[in-house]
């Protein structure tokens, strides 16, 4: 395993709209916030109690593996989709959960946990791309960078065809589009996440998204 | 996050893109993960410096207690030694228990030493109210947390010394001389035991903070 040092990223500012959530037990299923109206849709989007918190900051073997357990697929997956292979998201929760466990304490609750989580998840995925020199793997300029404000094709509901789609898009493209569709990002966000211009992700966000539309009516049409 | 105004169309990717399913790792990670995340495990510390970190501060004392001594009224040291208590932990950990000699030395009883220097039954009664005290210390500072591994090495080495002292002065026929020496002996091992102790308590006090400040707990 590689050395932790690592800079924890700042609590991420509050979300639009969190509700106040009692547990009646610790070992309760994960609050999913994103069935309040206004909520983000982000599958990280779980109210951690503060009294489970506190228990991970004692270093309570078991408040650590409630919070693992709360992440682990909404990590995975965000893993997953930015990277494009199973094992390297495997990899990336694995990294992602020791940063974010031994690391609590540095969380100092100026916004939800799950943002903090999140943001953690992202930089380590992010991590990974830059080291394989795969985000600079983006769908190049087509002189056609205006938003593309078509509604999508009735394809993108089968789940199985969108994540095909998406699995054919460019590295850099794909984390674009999943950060601003998945996670709600502002293209301010998604430039500073991935040291890019806000410009670079609006051109990727609409490159990518033609590139989608396109894919998915291909998958549309019959063989 | 920031809130952004998507229109109907990239409302719809929203939607699309949050209703694809969640992912689940192939394999259960938290086994692997789990043993990385255990509390902070305190360095081990060599027992050979930490041991005369120990002798040196018992030493140290030495001529303190005795100056508290003499300035004291002699009764307080007429006190017979109790029966021996041994940190909780050195009990767990199945160490020998040791035990006082309480009976008056037959041949110490009535005689007195040479000129100037005290009578052998005061020093002996002396040296055992010592024994006595610091084993109502040591009663005082166990713990019952966990305890560093190279203190508690020294701890059983320390007690099963205190032991073999023990059996000593139970043998029936000890020379006056003999039984003060394994008494001074017993005495000095005690001391050591009530640094080590201290020492462990400072310990489960402060946690990772360092341990050598500890010893001027002991007296």
């Amino acid at each position: 395993m590689r050395s932790m040092s690592h800079d924890l990223p700042p609590d991420p500012p509050a979300p639009p709209a969190s509700v106040p959530w009692v547990p009646a037990a610790v070992a309760a299923p994960a609050p999913d916030l994103r069935a309040q109206p206004g909520a983000p849709r982000s599958a990280f989007a779980i109210a951690v109690p503060d009294i489970l918190l506190a228990r991970a900051r004692r270093g309570e073997p078991a408040a650590f593996e409630q919070i693992y357990r709360w992440f682990e697929r909404p990590v995975f997956t965000l893993a997953l989709r930015l990277c494009g292979d199973r094992e390297e998201a495997s990899e990336v929760l694995q990294e992602t959960m020791l940063k974010v466990l031994r690391g609590i304490g540095d969380y100092r609750g100026s916004g939800p946990f799950w943002g903090w989580l999140r943001q953690i998840a992202i930089n380590e995925a992010l991590l990974r791309l830059r080291r394989g020199r795969r985000l600079d793997q983006e769908l190049a300029l087509d002189g056609h960078d205006l938003e593309d404000a078509a509604p999508p094709p009735p394809a993108v509901a089968d789940a199985a065809l969108l994540q095909r789609a998406l699995a054919a898009l460019p590295a850099a493209t794909r984390s674009v589009l999943w950060l601003y569709h998945a996670e709600g990002h502002t293209h301010e966000e998604i430039a500073a996440l991935m040291q890019r211009s806000p410009s670079f992700s609006k051109s990727q966000l609409a490159r990518g998204t033609r590139r989608l539309r396109a894919l998915l009516q291909v998958e549309e049409s019959p063989a | 996050m920031n809130e952004h105004t998507p229109s109907r169309a990239t409302d719809s990717w929203h939607e699309a893109f949050a209703a694809l399913p969640l992912e689940a790792p192939p394999a259960d990670a938290w086994p692997k993960l789990a043993p990385h995340l255990a509390p902070p495990r305190r360095h081990p510390r060599r027992a050979l410096p930490w041991a005369i970190a120990a002798c040196t501060a018992a030493l140290a004392a030495l001529p303190a207690l005795l100056l508290v001594r003499h300035a004291g009224p002699t009764q307080e040291f007429a006190t017979p030694a109790a029966t021996t208590r041994i940190p909780a932990r050195a009990a767990q950990a199945g160490a020998v228990g040791v035990h006082a000699d309480a009976r008056p030395d037959p041949a110490a009883a009535g005689g007195a030493s040479a000129a100037g220097s005290p009578p052998a039954h005061v020093a002996l009664d002396q040296l055992q109210a010592e024994s006595a005290r610091l084993e109502a210390l040591l009663a005082e500072l166990s713990v019952d947390g966990p305890v560093d591994g190279a203190q508690l090495a020294l701890v059983l080495a320390l007690q099963a010394q205190v032991g073999e002292v023990d059996a000593a002065l139970a043998a029936p026929a000890l020379a006056a001389d003999a039984r003060a020496e394994l008494w001074q002996h017993r005495v000095a091992l005690l001391r050591e035991l009530a640094a080590v102790a201290s020492d462990q308590r400072w310990d489960a006090l402060f946690a990772d903070a360092s341990s050598r400040y500890a010893l001027v707990q002991v007296y």
